[in-house]
């Protein structure tokens, strides 16, 4: 019975999508309207206009770069919620620390080698993105996960010299300060919020605004992961 | 109607993903599959937008100014 009644849900589901995909105009033609209205004119100018080589950066950062500022906010939002439910709670602090596994010594090593290029791997990654695919949300995600294997393989106090005390909260917040701090450069600069200088003379300064919006993003990204990580792992 | 299908395949596909998705949502009773049926269907949701932005022949949008070039657009949205 119950069986039935969801296949039945399931194809009243599909009619319609399927319906409405068959009436789409044609898959993969250049004359298709995602193609023809924002995206002409974000491909033609964008290198030119917005600073960055790479058109997805341009628009992330540049022509929406509001959406982007909320959303590096969301995260360091959620690192907030973490603290508040399992910090506040007093949930870590109640319970003695779980004692760690001890990991294969290959696992070790291979750590320990692989780290370096991880990290170097994330830098070019992060300080990349205006030029290839690659950009702060990318590598700073990388870094974490660099974090987090460092804190599995080599131990958690090996992990917490890698995200000291006193620049810990400077770094969990980098993502919203470098970017309100740009945003504000900006408004200096142009009279408006997160406004990019548009003389051609001024052009490697969008760039360099860009790249240190991609630093902040990178960072704080990294520190939010590892350190809603840290805070989850001791609970 | 087939025909048009057959020229959006693509398409057709994130809607089979789409309609896996619900199913592990619906059907299962288990949490974790559930969340992982939820994240089929994202994942659904994303294949849908990344194919909107296709062209044929196209590259990517960072590389250097070629005649055919994909949409942008569908990457930030994809990313929000």
């Amino acid at each position: 019975m119950k069986k039935a009644l969801v296949i039945v849900l399931l194809i009243v589901a599909a009619v319609p999508l399927v319906a409405a995909v068959a009436g789409l105009p044609p898959h993969g033609s250049p004359s298709n309207p995602t193609y023809t209205h924002v995206s002409a004119y974000y491909l033609e100018h964008g290198a030119e206009e917005a600073g960055a080589e790479n058109i997805v950066t341009d628009m992330i950062l540049n022509y929406r770069g509001f959406d982007t500022n909320g959303e590096v906010t969301v995260i360091f939002t959620s690192l907030a919620a973490v603290f508040g439910v399992l910090l506040l709670t007093g949930a870590v602090a109640r319970k003695p620390a779980a004692p760690e596994i001890p990991v294969s010594m290959v696992v070790r090593f291979i750590a320990r080698l692989l780290a370096p290029f991880i990290a170097i791997f994330a830098v070019y990654v992060i300080l990349n993105g205006h030029i290839s695919p690659g950009g702060g949300f990318q590598g700073g995600t990388v870094l974490g996960a660099l974090y987090i294997t460092v804190s599995i393989v080599l131990g958690r106090d090996e992990a917490r010299r890698l995200l000291p005390r006193g620049p810990k909260p400077w770094l969990q917040a980098a993502g919203p300060l470098t970017f309100v701090g740009v945003g504000l450069l900006g408004l200096v600069l142009t009279g408006y919020y997160l406004g990019f200088p548009t003389t051609p003379a001024l052009a490697w300064l969008r760039t360099a605004m860009i790249v240190v919006i991609e630093i902040g993003i990178g960072v704080g990204g990294a520190a939010v992961l590892a350190s809603v990580y840290e805070t989850m792992e001791a609970d | 109607m087939l025909l048009a299908l057959w020229t959006n395949v693509d398409y057709v596909a994130s809607v089979v993903l789409f309609c896996i998705g619900l199913y592990c949502v619906i059907a299962k009773n288990n949490l974790i599959k559930k969340f992982i049926g939820l994240n089929i269907m994202e994942t659904s949701v994303f294949a849908f937008i990344v194919a909107m932005g296709v062209v044929e022949g196209g590259t990517h949008p960072s590389w250097e100014p070629a005649p055919g070039r994909r949409t942008p657009t569908p990457y930030p949205r994809a990313l929000s």
